[in-house]
């Protein structure tokens, strides 16, 4: 039997970090012992399936069941009302979307007989339901570039040898390297006699998976990944320590931030994380068609290929004379903005420059106003400073607001 | 098949998922706790007690996606959380199935059973923590509260303390490719807020003209709160995985040209308002406000064209 795919299922980061909340949360639980039963991370994903294609947009936890006694066959048993109940809730918001598959957080991405057993009521109710294994123990750092989960579709059951079932549910795969066929046996109404040492069962088979978002999604995604903060102590402490140190007062200035980051400053150290990537893949790169050449690493014209489209690439433009323009044309633009907010930025200073002068000069004349009353005679000092005054301020005035533009 | 066997596979004890100290803190729902904290009515002494909010990774990504799937229409939904101290923390939110027009978003009944139905499950399926607060989106016109918003959150926060409205504008948040989001509580009736420079050095919004006197007559019926985003060490290490794919689109987008238009609508928008105030400075618009608007704009257009100087050396041969 050939193994056949159905091509790439698409994933979306909503759905990762929602496992990975869901995973966090339970974890955390579990080890402040609130929780009542043995924790069981699995959900449901929400998509939509064409012929070779299946994308998950949504997921929601699931609810299983703890079975009491040994006998039964599986520990854990699926809530179906509940699984209904928020099945239908998902459909009024997000009526596009189906149920087609669920997801399980182990220790890797391998079929556990757990798993399998799981899936198994799954597909009760949904024979070609995907399965996804999301790997809550990855390691971080350089090695790992993949995603750390796993999607299997469900083939259509067909007459396997128990033998196969056993290999997955018996022996122990501690070597991830080798590729294992898994199947999780199913129940057959077909009433077509098996031989002997055959059963029904599903073949699961991995997909390719990719990542894919939403415009909206993005956004919030390099929000995520750019701008929050891993927890620390001071989101569960309260601001009671920042409270004290902070004036209270008027309390009007609360919302001063801890700490002030300039959005510059957050801009151009993601185009900085951006380079290191681009500057580490082609390191990579580099690397490898050195080995190539020192005679290290295979010659493979295929990915050789590659590097060379890669490298055809890099100077796109190169003394075009519509692109220097339109740099021109952006510069010119960005200059422009810079005068402009400038400009409005003076106009604003010395019409605060003008309110004090104005300000402090009214204050002087009434402290003076006996001295001034006196030399009325003079006359002419006592009109020309108030003309100054007055009429400076209007002046002032008018001219600030006319010219604030 | 083994019934303990499988039990082994599932157990998360052995620390199989990493977790910092706080993260277990943040994540996990102490409900004595909460309700011990409850209890003092802090709000009723303090009516601006609550300064901060945090905002965990999930929830900030289902209400920016949310408040987006509306287009021009408003959207709202719920928050779960918590309180710790002086700061809420919201740590989930979810749909509603109700669609506002215009300034207009309100619950309605189906709506409320929705709500209750949901949390029914949500607590079934290990979320323990309550609603905190609702979010609804302002399509183009900023983050602030509306008259009407004003009093849907008087309200809850006379019922149903602690209370938080978050509000976000998916539209600029789109254009400017940054999340463009605000949360605000309403001070208690007949409250007057210190005014002086308050709502001139708070939350800085630029609203546009057509919605500015809403804006104006009730800017002063509530209090920005200070906004934090944080994430799980479980978070971190997916979007460092996530980043592997991700970083292409950093580079490859000029922020001139996605928010050109934009930036030309904000710009008119601006010089109409120093218009009006040239003409009549007590009404709506503050010098203080002018200025930060075009500070704003000038910080952005600096940074495409920063992106864009990076970028020419990089690839633009010599």
């Amino acid at each position: 039997m050939a193994p056949r795919t159905l091509g790439t299922v698409v994933v979306h980061p909503l759905v990762l970090l929602n496992i990975s909340e869901h995973t966090t949360r339970t974890a955390a639980q579990s080890k402040a012992g609130t929780l009542t039963n043995t924790p069981l991370i699995c959900g449901a994903l929400l998509g939509r399936q064409t012929e070779n294609q299946s994308e998950v947009f949504l997921s929601f936890e699931l609810k299983f069941n703890e079975q009491d006694g040994q006998s039964s066959t599986t520990l854990y048993e699926l809530d179906d009302r509940h699984y209904l109940t928020r099945v239908d809730q998902m459909k009024q918001i997000f009526p596009e979307d189906e149920f087609i598959g669920w997801y399980v957080v182990g220790s890797s991405t391998r079929v556990s007989p757990a798993i399998a057993a799981l899936h198994q009521q799954i597909m009760r109710g949904h024979p070609t339901a995907l399965l996804l294994v999301f790997d809550a123990a990855f390691e971080t750092g350089e090695g790992g570039a993949s995603l750390p989960l796993a999607v299997y579709e469900t083939l259509p059951p067909t007459r396997v040898e128990r033998a196969k079932l056993q290999h997955n549910h018996g022996a122990d795969h501690d070597d991830s390297t080798t590729v294992v066929d898994y199947y999780v046996e199913s129940a057959s109404d077909s009433g077509i006699p098996l031989e002997a040492d055959t059963v029904w069962a599903s073949h699961l088979v991995p997909l390719r998976i990719a990542i894919d978002s939403g415009e909206a999604e993005r956004v919030a995604i390099e929000h995520v990944a750019n701008v929050s903060r891993p927890t620390t102590m001071e989101i569960m402490l309260g601001e009671e320590a920042m409270v004290g140190s902070r004036s209270h007062g008027s309390g009007g200035d609360s919302s001063a931030p801890a700490v002030l980051t300039s959005k510059m400053a957050t801009f151009l150290a993601s185009q900085r994380n951006a380079i290191d990537m681009l500057h580490r893949d082609i390191t990579v790169l580099k690397t490898y068609v050195g080995e190539v050449i020192s005679g290290a690493a295979p010659f493979d014209p295929e990915i050789l290929q590659l590097v060379q489209r890669v490298l055809c690439n890099r100077p796109v433009v190169q003394n075009d004379e519509l692109f220097d323009l339109a740099m021109r044309q952006e510069e010119t633009n960005f200059q422009m903005t810079m005068y402009l907010a400038n400009i409005t930025s003076t106009a604003s200073v010395v019409r605060n420059l003008s309110h004090r002068s104005n300000a402090a000069l009214s204050a002087a004349r009434n402290k003076h106003q006996a001295y001034v009353n006196v030399n009325r005679e003079s006359g002419m000092f006592e009109g020309g400073m108030s003309s100054m005054f007055g009429g400076g301020s209007r002046h002032a005035r008018q001219r600030g607001f006319g010219h604030f533009r | 098949m083994d019934a303990a066997d499988a039990l082994k596979l599932f157990e998360l004890d052995n620390n199989i998922v990493p977790l910092s100290a706080s993260d277990e803190k943040v994540y996990c729902y102490d409900g004595q706790l909460q309700s011990d904290q409850l209890d003092q009515r802090p709000w009723r002494a303090d009516p601006r007690y609550y300064r901060k909010v945090e905002i965990s990774s999930i929830a900030l990504v289902k209400m920016v996606m949310h408040a987006r799937s509306g287009g021009d229409i408003e959207v709202m939904g719920l928050m779960l959380g918590k309180v710790v101290g002086q700061t809420m923390v919201v740590l989930d939110a979810f749909a509603l199935p109700v669609e506002g027009t215009e300034t207009r978003v309100n619950a309605h009944h189906e709506s409320y059973e929705y709500m209750v139905q949901y949390l029914e499950q949500c607590q079934a399926a290990g979320r323990q923590e309550p609603v905190i607060g609702w979010y609804h989106s302002h399509p183009g016109y900023g983050c602030w509260l509306s008259g009407i918003d004003v009093e849907t959150q008087m309200l809850n926060q006379k019922f149903q303390e602690p209370f938080l409205a978050v509000v976000i504008d998916p539209k600029r948040t789109m254009s400017a490719g940054k999340v463009d989001l605000g949360a605000f509580r309403s001070f208690p009736e007949g409250h007057i807020a210190a005014k002086s420079q308050d709502t001139d050095s708070d939350g800085f919004q630029s609203v546009p003209l057509n919605k500015i006197e809403d804006f104006g007559v009730h800017a002063d019926k509530y209090y920005p709160l200070d906004v934090g985003y944080f994430k799980s060490s479980l978070d971190q290490r997916l979007m460092e995985r996530l980043w592997r794919k991700h970083w292409v689109s950093t580079l490859s987008q000029s922020p001139l040209i996605t928010n050109g238009e934009f930036t030309t609508l904000k710009m008119l928008e601006l010089a109409e308002k120093i218009n009006i105030f040239s003409k009549d400075a007590k009404k709506n618009v503050s010098a203080g406000q002018i200025i930060r608007e075009s500070d704003a704009i000038a910080e952005e257009v600096s940074q495409g064209y920063a992106s864009n100087m990076i970028k020419k050396r990089l690839f633009g041969g010599t």
